[in-house]
């Protein structure tokens, strides 16, 4: 007779989603976790980087050159700042994951490092037995081999948002979502920003003309961009840090206040007995699993960041389900990946949902394509806030297969082409449905009229 | 044609209907008979004709997978 029916190894997102599935049928679960319950999402990541970027964006926003006519100078105390964000993230911990453990009496959660003993789970000196295990320990910030890196004061997404004080100037290693984020926040609050990128462009995950778009707001804002950068060495000297490259074969130094190293996450697999119970993992040190989350060990799945794949809240709470659907209840799910939209909170926003041009390439799909500057969106005009693009893809069949943006507002409707894509609808589809007027979400339908029409010939809402 | 019997732990019921709801969606699956299934015990005990069904197909049929209220696992010495 085994203890529990299904134990999870973490306390987030996907912990959680996985424990209310198993619940939900009556199911008795346990949860371990060895930090602070909730994860990154609410503790370190979604939660608190919004909160502070939506803070930030207000005084931004009061200094932007979009409206001439009035001038306001933002005034703001970091430290209350900080605490009322610590305050929502306790709030929201509280709400979202402590309180549920009342809900759901079929839910253990206790405090510990669990560690994988053969197709056992040890907490300290106790052991505990499952019909199937779960492993969703997360992700940390990825610190790169740099000499010297470990000898200065660095700060990961982590410290960045604890900072009580905004640094004059601060360095990003690394051009992804997080960098551009937290550079964007820093940027509004005053400090000098430079990001400095190993690859010839930002959000390299992106297509090419998105990272464009957003590198030359970016710069025309004030942020300094540096690109094919090699890093040699990081040093600091009284509390100022030094950055060493070669940038095409010319050596350079950086000197900044604070030295923030966004380079991307790592799984969280070491000392959790993964070797003990035959869970393999990549080169990344990520659990390596199959489209159903099952790792190599088949009593034992895995979901969220663990995996390495999309380190998402949503695909790791969509993971969560899953892996307690299929290793619980004998189900065979898989996600599917095409179908889940991201949103990168910059002003204006990256965001998208389905194939980019560069997947549709490398997967041989025959597409169309259609992109609509903001500034032929009337609410981009109202707002005079008309940088940025929407771009829409469509296979041989007229379905719509993907929309991405850089746009005021994108993460707000992306939703909406991501039940255009599920539900297989045109461009036409799209563009005889009615949409509020003026607003951004009118830029979907518009990039869908252009599939078929010139828009810059139509008069407002027009078919 | 070979028939086997299977142990199932049955998670999901909340009273003696659920166990008749389950126990009348087992019986029209041609290839599957149901000796019992108990509310009190949260199991089933069946017989599969695995010419026509193979055991881990019971898991996926309606009435253990998507918006059914049930889920089933086979139990481990049955496997």
């Amino acid at each position: 007779m085994k203890d529990y029916d299904l134990i999870i190894l973490g306390g987030g997102s996907a912990a959680f989603a996985a424990a209310i599935k198993a619940a939900d049928y009556r199911a008795k679960v346990l949860v371990i976790e060895s930090g602070v319950i909730g994860g990154t999402c609410v503790n370190r990541g979604c939660i608190p980087s919004k909160n502070l970027l939506w803070a930030a964006s207000l005084a931004g926003n009061f200094a932007s050159k979009n409206f001439r006519q009035i001038k306001l100078k933002a005034e703001y105390d970091m430290r209350s700042l900080i605490r009322q964000k610590d305050e929502l993230v306790s709030m929201l911990r509280k709400t979202k994951y402590e309180d549920l453990l009342g809900y759901y009496p079929n839910i253990k959660f206790i405090k510990g490092t669990g560690k994988f003993d053969g197709n056992t789970v040890k907490v300290e000196d106790r052991r505990y037995t499952a019909r199937k295990y779960i492993i969703a320990t997360g992700s940390r910030p990825f610190i790169p081999d740099i000499e010297g890196i470990s000898k200065i004061n660095v700060i990961t997404s982590n410290e960045v948002l604890n900072l009580d004080r905004v640094p004059e100037s601060i360095g990003i290693l690394g051009g992804g979502y997080i960098s551009l984020e937290l550079g964007m926040y820093l940027g509004w609050l005053g400090s000098k920003v430079t990001i400095l990128e190993r690859g010839e462009r930002i959000l390299k995950k992106y297509d090419p003309d998105m990272s464009e778009a957003v590198e030359r707001y970016l710069e025309k804002n004030g942020m300094n961009i540096i690109k094919n950068v090699t890093f040699n060495a990081v040093s600091e000297l009284n509390g100022r840090k030094t950055v060493d490259v070669t940038i095409k074969k010319d050596t350079q130094s950086f000197t900044f206040e604070e030295l923030l190293i966004a380079s991307g996450r790592s799984a969280n697999t070491k000392d959790i007995g993964l070797e003990s119970a035959s869970v393999n993992i990549n080169e990344k040190g990520a659990v390596t699993t199959d489209e159903t989350l099952k790792t190599s060990n088949p009593e034992i799945y895995a979901a969220g960041d663990v995996t390495g794949l999309n380190m998402l809240v949503t695909v790791a709470a969509k993971h969560g389900s899953t892996a307690a659907e299929n290793a619980l209840f004998g189900q065979d799910l898989k996600i599917d990946y095409d179908l889940i939209p991201y949103a990168i909170y910059t002003d204006p926003q990256v965001a998208g949902v389905g194939l980019l041009e560069e997947q549709a390439k490398k997967r041989n799909i025959a597409y169309k394509v259609r992109t609509l500057d903001n500034i032929l969106v009337p609410k981009a005009n109202t707002m005079r806030h008309t940088d940025g693009f929407v771009k829409m893809l469509t296979d041989i069949d007229d379905h719509i297969i993907g929309f991405h943006g850089f746009a005021p507002y994108i993460s707000e409707f992306v939703s909406e082409a991501t039940l255009a894509i599920k539900f297989k609808m045109t461009p036409q589809d799209l563009s005889e449905i009615v949409h509020p007027y003026p607003t951004m979400s009118e830029s979907l339908k518009m990039v869908a009229q252009s599939f078929f029409k010139d828009v810059s010939k139509l008069s407002c809402c027009a078919e | 044609m070979v028939k086997k019997e299977i142990i199932l732990k049955i998670y999901g019921m909340t009273c003696e209907d659920c166990a008749a709801t389950i126990t009348r969606s087992l019986n029209e699956k041609e290839g599957v008979r149901v000796i019992e299934i108990s509310f009190e015990k949260e199991y089933g005990k069946i017989v599969v004709d695995t010419d026509k069904i193979e055991p881990e197909q019971i898991l996926r049929l309606p009435v253990f997978s998507g918006k059914s209220h049930y889920r089933a696992s086979v139990e481990d010495d049955q496997k």
